[in-house]
């Protein structure tokens, strides 16, 4: 693009107005803060201790407890002090926080599952590289998972 | 025994971001404050210079001083400085174009000699010939909010506020995967983490462009350091030294356009993580001895002085905890062993957890952005990559004596022109 038609583009048009210039989409307007809706925070947290509880059953099914149960329970945290006090029907949080809580372990034993049997034919090599990566598959379902939840309750905001 | 002793500090470490950003997540979405009496009302129109560096930017120039020309801001009281740090291209012209046409444009030829070698020095010469109380900095690739400078100035109203920072957001973000991570980035950065700092009264961040200082103040100090790379960190925590407090201002905000290819992204990234570190080992002992800063300031100083080496403190916890599950796995090990993916996340991105992008993104009542999140992976390892190269050349370069980096300058194809008809259509 030469200078002359650099100049025309930008000169040729005149000012902008500001209300069409930079608007809410992009974020900007006044700051605001959300005000957290307490009554869900408190069902979400007895959610949380049951599904706490609940994990201590776990281990007796699942293998590979350690890892799994507190990654997901830090999920679980993540997901009710930060997603339940947003703007949203309370059944919507509920039913995302049992499904993150359900594919956490579904996630968890079908890995342990995969790299049992990866390990029984492909030998201890497996194992090894399974441990040394497993911090980054934890990190993968659970941003998807709370990421899909965030979405949803914005969706549900912007419709109204 | 050793091992084990360094797994556990680089966990607690690693807890100790991660517990910031939630701290800051939840700051910002709960506590949010409107910015205090002082930037209302009374009118406040000191004389400011407006410095514009610009290297081979013939592609965005024009865009930023035909923005320029359309501030709210009395003309009779701005002066902009376009500093033409020996382009190879027609950047001089188009400045000459409208300084012609417009009297409080004036533009610094830098000759092919002392010229391009980096924006503090183009900032420092622009300074010499800046006469305004107040001095403003942008990047040639940016676009600012009509009323911008009104925005800023009500701040200096306040005596101990010796610098402001305002919001930026990214012009060409539907141009590919990498500038829609960069703007998830910026969500994160400023909605958020600049944000809460300066909701807690912690430490904001001068970011080098969209901002400005006191032109005194600035000059006290010595005008930009040439021999750092993060020349805006070291002057943000030069501020602070000095007792001076810098002020984030969230609806002063001013697009830029996105790095938009992944080699770019690598040599932007790494500067700004050389330039960290240089700041981290000239500032860390001075900043905690301060008499000017308050407890929460120092603590909060020490960990954005140390953010960049974060990437690098995940990386050795991930290799010394592999290590050690292999040669000891006992219970409290296991523990600690889930305590490194938990603390990962305080580094996806550009250090930004994603849940803070994810909070920052709803606050900004963006739907379709959160598919994006889980991306940030790509980041998550290119920031670790960087970080720990920059680390080791960074070392290298200390045991070698040598002082002086390379400015990279990062090359603006002013995409984000085809994005202006959009703005102007919302």
């Amino acid at each position: 693009m030469d200078i002359s038609s650099i100049t025309k583009f930008y000169i040729s048009k005149g000012s902008f107005r500001e209300e069409e210039t930079i608007k809410s989409d992009n974020g900007s307007l006044e700051p605001l803060a959300v005000n957290p809706n307490l009554f869900h925070v408190t069902m979400g947290t007895y959610a949380f201790i049951l599904l706490f509880l609940l994990s201590r059953v776990y281990p007796y099914v699942f293998f590979g407890f350690s890892l799994v149960s507190l990654v997901v329970l830090f999920f679980d945290a993540l997901f009710v002090f930060l997603v339940f006090p947003l703007t949203g029907p309370l059944f919507y949080k509920i039913f995302l926080l049992a499904a993150g809580h359900g594919l956490g372990f579904v996630w968890e034993y079908l890995l342990a599952f995969i790299t049992a049997n990866l390990t029984h034919y492909c030998g201890d090599g497996f194992d090894c590289l399974y441990v040394v990566i497993c911090p980054f598959f934890e990190l993968f379902w659970v941003v998807s998972m709370w990421a899909f939840g965030l979405s949803v309750l914005v969706s549900v905001k912007r419709r109204g | 025994m050793i091992l084990e002793i360094a797994f556990v500090f680089l966990t607690l470490l690693l807890a100790l971001y991660m517990v910031r950003h939630y701290v800051f997540t939840l700051a910002v979405l709960y506590r949010s404050k409107k910015q205090p009496p002082e930037n209302k009302d009374e009118k406040f129109e000191p004389r400011v210079s407006v410095l514009i560096p610009a290297y081979d930017e013939e592609n965005v120039l024009g865009r930023l001083l035909q923005r320029m020309c359309e501030l709210t801001y009395p003309k009779d009281k701005l002066q902009i400085i376009v500093i033409n740090d020996a382009s190879r291209d027609k950047t001089g012209e188009i400045a000459d174009e409208f300084a012609k046409k417009h009297g409080f444009i004036k533009v610094i030829h830098r000759d092919h000699v002392n010229g391009g070698i980096g924006k503090p020095h183009a900032l420092n010469e622009g300074l010499a010939h800046a006469t305004g109380e107040i001095i403003y900095c942008f990047d040639a690739d940016y676009y600012p909010k009509r009323d911008i400078i009104e925005r800023f100035n009500v701040h200096f109203r306040n005596p101990k506020i010796g610098a402001v920072q305002g919001r930026v957001t990214v012009l060409n973000e539907p141009v590919s995967l990498i500038t829609r991570l960069v703007a998830l980035e910026r969500i994160a950065g400023y909605r958020v983490d600049q944000k809460a700092r300066e909701d807690l009264g912690l430490i904001p961040q001068f970011g080098g462009t969209v901002g400005g200082f006191r032109s005194e103040l600035i000059r006290a100090l010595g005008g930009w350091d040439c021999n750092i790379l993060a020349e805006d960190t070291d002057l943000t925590f030069r501020c602070y030294l000095a007792g001076y407090k810098v002020r984030y201002v969230n609806d002063a905000e001013s697009y830029e356009e996105a790095v938009e290819n992944w080699r770019y992204y690598w040599s932007q990234r790494s500067r700004w993580a050389k330039g960290h570190m240089q700041c981290a080992f000239k500032h860390l002992f001075n900043f905690i001895k301060s008499k000017n800063l308050r407890l929460r300031e120092k603590f909060d100083g020490l960990l954005l002085l140390n953010i960049y080496f974060v990437p690098i403190i995940v990386l050795l916890a991930w290799i010394v905890g592999a290590a050690l599950y292999f040669s000891n796995p006992n219970f409290w090990f296991l523990s600690l062993w889930a305590l490194v993916p938990l603390s990962l996340y305080s580094a996806v991105g550009n250090f930004a957890p994603f849940f803070e992008i994810g909070i920052g993104a709803y606050l900004d009542d963006r739907s379709r952005v959160y598919w994006l999140i889980p991306l940030l992976f790509i980041t998550f390892f290119i920031n670790i990559a960087i970080c720990t190269k920059a680390f080791i050349e960074l070392f290298g370069s200390k045991l070698m004596g040598k002082k002086q980096f390379r400015w990279k300058k990062t090359l603006h194809n002013g995409y984000g022109n085809n994005y202006m008809e959009c703005l102007r259509k919302k």
